[in-house]
């Protein structure tokens, strides 16, 4: 017989008992959508750490170190000096070293105003101020030079001192020390938000000079972190340990403070832990139900046989050879595990976007093709493996036996 | 000559006693013959059709199917001589129960390697011959014996085989029934000169054919001419 009239003939047999082969696919069912599920979670996940890690402009992987002075350190001292950042470009998978400051550039402060206080923007900056209404702008000069000057904007100076020109030349307050008003710039909308100002430049109720600021606040001096461009390939946390061993043992002020590891993916490793855990779990857990589906598709398999003795009889007579009887049965069990696997992977695909559209998830389910022929392989294999033994043992059946 | 068996004898083995049930069987079937085997039952009749319909081949012997023999053939080259030269009639008819008529007709020429679209119209001309047009879609159930019987005629005729055996084709149908069912035999083998080979224990039924062997405890202990009778 043809191979298409034999699977026709397999699949019109699945068909015509349709309770019970569905019964039989749903362990497979479960089995396959929950791999699928975690996979393409695990993919999403994976996909959403590559891209937040290597969010900068290079496109490289970065991970920084942060050195805190102890208390009785002189703070006024370099946290690094050139000898330390030598030692640390020469540590294996480093290709750039860059030393910065921690410092935002924007703070939100609460400022008492009247009898109440209120909370505003403060921008740090080391340029230019954006154009104002009434006196002048801050220049890069300020800033150099370290003029302790302000501009504010006109709702705040509003609030202040009744008026734009009125607020000239009065005095604000930031970080108990005293700024002089110079400029007045357009009111700033109040509905700003912090975390919106984060991540570009906006608009500021008070602009003051970057350098001014900083001076005043020197326990967070500048340059205390470096941040480490890692070469393609290199791993993270290995880099960071290794720098870090570096500097305790060599670094210029080993003796006056700490040096930390402060890994941008920190956050992501530890979710990708849990993460790891949760899928070698639910493998574990989809490994057994695909096992325990096999042996339900070789029990259901060997039940058919017995139950359909006089058909393989009535076949034999009529020509089959063996081969297509043990071909027709494996069809068949093949062919349930297939319909299960595909079910299976579609409530997968449902599973992992219904996942990750709750509002705890911070990233997309991602579905590859690898994890659609992994669910096509998995319920064909099962299918394969668990029907050999039924289908020969309908083909092995003896004729005479039957026919009698 | 179609089917020639030379001294053949079969044994069972139960336990620790050897029985026979055939003993020194000669026979020749030419093409064309309406052989009717009676006996007993226990007398060999089924090991004998058995062993001629190519499903039994543990037997001492020889058996030539036009002149060849298949005792040592491999279970492939048997079931491809079985779907090209025997068709097939039980006394139980012997349909799949959950398939349709035409999925059952059909099994000879599938297995024959024919696709079931060109086997679709051979299968509806043999339901004709039998008297069952347009019953293909049904499925066994919803026939009764008789036509039942014969669905499973039209399938052991619809590849055209060498020869048809019947084994009690008529035991589970009632007199008026049976009557028509060799009725239909009767036809293939005068019209279309099948050669048949069947076994029955009703003597009215054995009136049909053309020769009859009886079979006593595993031997042939008649081979006459049919006188036909009035009835026909």
């Amino acid at each position: 017989m043809r191979f298409s009239e034999i699977w026709s003939t397999a699949l019109r047999s699945i068909l015509k008992n349709k309770r019970r082969s569905i019964l039989t696919m749903l362990g497979i069912i479960i089995g396959i959508a929950s791999v699928v599920t975690i996979l393409a979670i695990g993919d999403g996940f994976s996909n959403w750490v590559t891209k937040s890690i290597t969010n900068n402009k290079a496109g490289k992987v970065e991970t920084q170190i942060v050195y805190s002075p102890n208390e009785t350190a002189n703070s006024s001292a370099d946290s690094y000096n050139d000898r330390d950042l030598m030692l640390v470009r020469q540590v294996a998978g480093i290709a750039k070293v860059r030393q910065t400051s921690e410092d935002s550039d924007y703070n939100q402060i609460a400022l008492p105003v009247k009898t109440k206080s209120k909370n505003v923007l403060v921008h740090y900056t080391s340029h230019a101020s954006s154009s104002v209404i009434a006196g002048r702008r801050l220049t890069a000069t300020d800033n150099a030079i370290g003029n302790q000057v302000a501009v504010i904007d006109a709702s705040l100076a509003k609030s202040l001192y009744g008026g734009a020109a009125n607020a000239l030349h009065h005095g604000v307050p930031i970080d108990n020390q005293l700024y002089e008003i110079v400029g007045v710039r357009s009111a700033v909308s109040s509905s700003v938000n912090f975390s919106d100002a984060v991540n570009g430049t906006m608009p500021a109720n008070i602009t003051i000079p970057k350098k001014v600021h900083q001076k005043f606040t020197q326990n967070t001096a500048s340059g205390d972190l470096l941040v480490l461009s890692l070469r393609k390939g290199a791993k993270a946390s290995t880099v960071n340990r290794r720098v870090i061993n570096v500097l305790k043992a060599q670094g210029s002020m080993r003796n006056q403070g700490e040096y930390q590891s402060a890994d941008p993916a920190a956050e992501a490793d530890t979710f990708g832990k849990i993460l790891s855990v949760i899928t070698y779990f639910i493998t574990a857990v989809a490994g057994i139900s695909l096992f325990i589906a096999g042996i339900g598709v070789m029990n259901m398999m060997y039940i058919s046989v017995a139950e359909r003795t006089t058909e393989i009889g009535i076949r034999r007579a009529m020509g089959a050879r063996q081969h297509d009887i043990r071909l027709q049965f494996l069809l068949e069990s093949a062919t349930l595990t297939i319909f299960g696997g595909l079910i299976g992977y579609g409530l997968g695909v449902l599973l992992a976007v219904a996942i990750s559209a709750l509002p705890m998830m911070p990233f997309q389910a991602s579905f590859s093709f690898g994890a659609f022929a992994l669910a096509f392989g998995v319920s064909t294999a099962v299918g394969l493996i668990f029907g050999v033994m039924p289908a020969n043992a309908a083909a092995r059946k003896d004729l005479i036996e039957i026919i009698r | 000559m179609l089917i020639e068996l030379t001294a053949v004898n079969k044994y069972y083995q139960n336990g620790e006693n050897k029985f026979q049930v055939l003993q020194d069987i000669n026979l020749k079937i030419a093409a064309g013959e309406f052989l009717t085997i009676m006996g007993p039952s226990g007398a060999g009749k089924t090991s004998l059709i058995n062993l001629i319909g190519f499903i039994d081949r543990s037997y001492l012997g020889s058996y030539k199917f036009n002149g060849q023999s298949y005792q040592t053939a491999s279970d492939s080259a048997l079931a491809h001589i079985r779907n090209q030269s025997v068709g097939f009639v039980f006394q139980n008819f012997k349909l799949i129960g959950n398939n349709t008529i035409l999925e059952n007709v059909e099994l000879p020429l599938l297995y024959g390697g024919m696709t079931k679209k060109k086997a679709k119209p051979i299968v509806e001309q043999a339901l004709e011959r039998v008297g069952l047009p347009n019953s293909s879609q049904k499925i066994p159930n919803e026939l009764s014996g008789g036509q039942q019987q014969r669905v499973a005629i039209a399938r052991a005729l619809v590849h055209r085989p060498k020869f048809i055996i019947a084994d009690e084709p008529t035991g589970a149908l009632d007199s008026k029934t049976s009557s028509e069912i060799m009725q239909i035999f009767k036809e293939l083998n005068r019209t279309e000169q099948t050669t048949i080979v069947l076994v029955t224990h009703d003597p009215q039924v054995s009136q049909y054919g053309e020769r009859l062997i009886k079979l006593l405890d595993g031997a042939i202990i008649a081979d006459e001419e049919v006188k036909h009778r009035a009835l026909l």
